[in-house]
């Protein structure tokens, strides 16, 4: 009795800092690779581990001169919770630990493995030692009860999946829509959802939701009895991963928008990628109908594969949805889309090759779908650009746009493609990409380009300053400018003299990063 | 998957009855497509449900019909709203079918009930619903929109002076010809004012004109269009159609002879009545299948008045849809509206009670 209740407090008492621990696990989606990851790359001796040692000795010794161990531990304890408490009532921002079901589960095995681990330390003579190891060792007891968990969270998972299946299966007049691909599925299927929502009850996802505990989170929570439509994303960074979504799901229109060697790292080789993402043609009935990008080279390899009906999209002139005459402004892009002979012209404010595509896939499903041409017309207008994603903004006397959050190669230089094509004065406001295989090297190459796709180029901050420079020094291109921070780059084309030129931001590099780099 | 569609009716309103005919025949067009929960509200306000409330001749004998086991009602649960009857049983709600009459249901009351709920429904929501009920505010925005209309003045019991005679005076907010007066000489004013006050706290004064047609025609909204039905004419046998001719004289409107389709009018007067009737349509807003009914007077078209929730969906106006076809595509705009609803922000986080530290006397 005075053992558990022994074991209840000292439970209550490791609470009080294991939150933040849970909350890094749960930030590592529960995956023991990643959690392995966590506890390699930190030093193990850290100086509060050191200090949470010490602390604790001085009871430890009181109870060494003390003979019942129990009643002065719980004592000890109910001071230590007190204390520990109000000290973290003072540091007024918490943790803010999701609780979600699984975090009371992990709780529960927690408390289960502290209980024992107390009862194994009061029966060896250096319980004082042991207790003070389970007081300092609060990451390795979370990744400890993690693993224990691990088999019963994934049944649990198989159960909600299951339930998910059996909602699907009753509701068999649903429509189903997947979207595979590399890159662009998110847009595509916001995109898609847009265009079709005047016309069914559609459902999507949130956010980026797009494997299998994903899909099934949406099925169980969202999915109403009355929806017409599902738009569902269909992510994979394995081989075999769009096979499970594809009997899972069912769906009987499926869009592949493009594929390229993102998660090289998982899939190993290229052959895997393009084998995953062209599978769902394998598993699409005969009635179903695939969409494909078939100015992707590696989509129109594949062409052949599967029984389904199949639907291309493209510049290429076999294609079902033949685009032209992609052209940019500032404030956006217009395109034209053949379809059986006939042309129609869309205008959007989102810009880019890429939003292109994605709209242009969105269109052949609506289309198909009986949404007609001159509605899709009018929904295409009122797509609103996502914030900070080649987001055109009119400043007054000239046009920002704001591609803050993009920061790969590829996105780079089709940024600089629009400035290319925009028949104004245009400035690049650029720190430079981080993260890349060898930044110094990279970004000096990214200047390569500049010529003639832009008039002036600004850097800002220090963090890849020299190699852009340099770049461009090679270039022979001298309208360039250094400045210390975003801030002043946009007060200096507050500042700046004549009308009507176009600022493109490529990429913003958060403060703390410029700082903990250099 | 059948779906499940909740069709109220009843109600506390002097349509009540009328509500009750109109719900029996959209059941039965339904019955082969959706699984139906017929709602049945009694002038109390209690709320039944039960397959009995389906078939006309249950309501012969109400005794036997409003079982203390039938009462019912409606319960939000997580993503779903349910029908709970009892203690144990339950029944999901997709979509409900709002087919009342009059005060407390077509006036915007009901929708604001289903709002709540947040359960999607056909027809009007709140405040178009509310606006066409109220006599006095439709022609107030009549005037706004400059959609023709005949003129009028408000009286109630502060300001009671006539501006015109003959005139005939209605209570602001009851349908159906209940309370109306008219009123031809001055000595009778004060008399039938005062008891058109009864009725209700404002009523609308309008010129009393004797010689009219009224025509009538249903609008509703199909993806995205405004669509027309074809226009009817109401015969009267009295120069005021009462609450007896309109519903009493015949309790079906299919094949009575007192309403003409395929009317001998002029096309010029018909685009007239239908431009009308889209604009009345698209300025109030409205949602689902409504009617309006038109004063014709010498050639010159005026709106009377506006049913959002006409009497048996009023489909007996649209020649080429069936009773079924129609509800379908009335359900589907509801549908519609509901989605749109939903993606706009109606709620944000907020940690206004987190950081709450007033007293409990008073929030500044």
């Amino acid at each position: 009795m005075m053992f558990l209740l022994m074991s209840i407090f000292f439970f209550m008492y490791r609470c009080l800092s294991l939150n933040t621990e849970i909350k890094i696990l749960q930030l590592n989606h529960y995956q023991t690779s990643r959690q392995i990851d966590y506890l390699m790359k930190r030093k193990y001796f850290t100086i509060d581990k050191w200090i949470r040692m010490i602390i604790h000795v001085p009871f430890a010794l009181l109870i060494l001169v003390h003979n019942n161990v129990v009643d002065l531990f719980i004592l000890m304890l109910i001071v230590y919770i007190y204390v520990g408490y109000k000290f973290l009532q003072s540091q007024k921002h918490g943790t803010n630990l999701k609780i979600t079901r699984r975090i009371e589960r992990l709780y529960l095995v927690l408390f289960i493995l502290y209980t024992f681990l107390l009862y194994l330390g009061m029966q060896s003579e250096y319980f004082i030692i042991w207790s003070l190891i389970l007081m300092s060792i609060n990451k390795e007891m979370v990744f400890l009860a993690n693993i224990f968990i691990t088999p019963l969270e994934k049944g649990i998972q198989k159960y909600y999946i299951e339930q998910a299946k059996k909602i699907l299966r009753n509701n068999s007049q649903l429509l189903k829509v997947g979207i595979v691909g590399s890159y662009g599925k998110t847009s595509t299927k916001n995109i898609l959802y847009h265009l079709l929502k005047e016309n069914y009850l559609c459902l999507k996802s949130q956010n980026s939701y797009n494997n299998m505990m994903g899909n099934t989170i949406t099925i169980r929570k969202e999915l109403k009895r009355l929806h017409d439509l599902f738009i569902c994303e269909m992510g994979s960074d394995h081989v075999g991963e769009i096979e499970r979504l594809m009997k899972f799901i069912e769906p009987q229109y499926v869009i592949i928008t493009s594929i390229g060697n993102q998660h090289l790292n998982t899939f190993h080789t290229q052959e895997n990628i393009i084998y995953e993402k062209t599978s769902p043609l394998l598993f699409l009935r005969k009635e179903d109908t695939a969409f494909l990008n078939i100015d992707n080279a590696y989509i129109q390899e594949n062409l052949h594969k599967g029984v389904c009906k199949k639907i291309t999209f493209g510049e290429n002139e076999k294609a079902d949805f033949h685009i032209k005459d992609i052209e940019y402004h500032e404030q956006g892009s217009s395109f034209s889309i053949v379809y059986h002979g006939n042309t129609t012209t869309f205008h959007t404010s989102l810009l880019g090759y890429y939003n292109i595509m994605n709209i242009a896939g969105g269109i052949c499903v609506a289309h198909t779908l009986e949404v007609p041409m001159s509605i899709l017309q009018r929904l295409v207008a009122s797509i609103t650009p996502i914030e900070h994603r080649l987001q055109s903004i009119a400043k007054g006397h000239y046009t920002l746009i704001d591609n803050a959050y993009n920061s790969n190669v590829k996105s780079f230089k089709n940024s600089l493609q629009i400035l290319e094509k925009i028949q104004k004065y245009t400035i690049l406001v650029t720190p430079g990409l981080i993260d890349l295989k060898n930044d110094a090297e990279e970004n000096e190459k990214l200047m390569e380009d500049i010529p003639g796709k832009c008039d002036e180029v600004i850097i800002v901050g220090y963090l890849n300053r020299d190699a852009l420079v340099k770049g461009l020094k090679k270039q022979k291109f001298s309208n360039y400018k250094c400045l210390d921070t975003m801030e002043e780059a946009l007060v200096y084309l507050e500042k700046k003299a004549f009308y009507d030129f176009v600022a493109l931001i490529e990429n913003d590099i958060d403060k703390t990063w410029m700082n903990m780099k250099n | 998957m059948i779906k499940n569609i909740a069709v109220m009716f009843g109600g506390r309103s002097c349509e009540h009855e009328i509500s009750i005919l109109s719900a029996i025949q959209v059941m039965s067009a339904l019955e082969d497509r959706y699984h139906i929960i017929p709602l049945y509200l009694t002038k109390q306000g209690e709320m039944y449900s039960s397959d009995l409330f389906k078939e006309i001749e249950s309501y012969q004998d109400m005794k036997e019909l409003l079982k203390k086991k039938d009462l019912v009602s409606l319960k939000r649960e997580g993503a779903e709203v349910y029908c709970v009857k009892g203690k144990f049983h339950k029944e999901i709600i997709d979509f409900v079918l709002p087919i009342m009459h009059g005060t407390n249901g077509e006036d915007g009351a009901i929708q604001g009930y289903l709002e709540i709920f947040n359960l999607p429904y056909a027809g009007s929501s709140v405040l178009p619903a509310a606006l066409a009920q109220s006599k006095i505010t439709s022609k107030i925005l009549f005037e706004h929109y400059q959609i023709p209309t005949l003129n009028f003045h408000v009286i109630d019991d502060e300001n009671r002076e006539y501006e015109f005679l003959p005139c005939i005076i209605k209570p602001d907010h009851l349908g159906s010809s209940i309370g109306i007066q008219i009123v031809k000489e001055k000595e009778e004013w004060d008399a039938k004012s005062q008891e058109a006050l009864l009725f209700d706290d404002r009523c609308l004064v309008e010129p009393y004109i004797d010689e009219f047609r009224e025509i009538n025609c249903s609008v509703m909204k199909c993806k995205g269009e405004i669509l027309c039905s074809h226009l009817e004419e109401v015969q009267r046998s009295d120069s005021i159609l009462s609450f007896k001719d309109k519903y009493e004289s015949s309790s079906s409107k299919k094949g009575n002879g007192s309403h003409l389709l395929d009317l001998d009018l002029s096309e010029e007067i018909k685009e007239t009545i239908y431009n009308i009737a889209k604009k009345v349509y698209a300025s109030f807003q409205f949602q689902g299948v409504i009617r309006i009914d038109f004063m014709l007077i010498e050639n010159e078209v005026y709106v009377n008045e506006i049913n959002t929730i006409p009497g048996s969906y009023a489909f007996y106006l649209w020649k080429e849809k069936t009773m079924c076809t129609l509800l379908e595509e009335a359900i589907k705009e509801g549908v519609l509206l509901y989605q749109r609803k939903m993606g706009q922000i109606t709620s944000f986080q907020s940690d206004v009670l987190f950081h709450f530290q007033g007293t409990k006397k008073g929030i500044k």
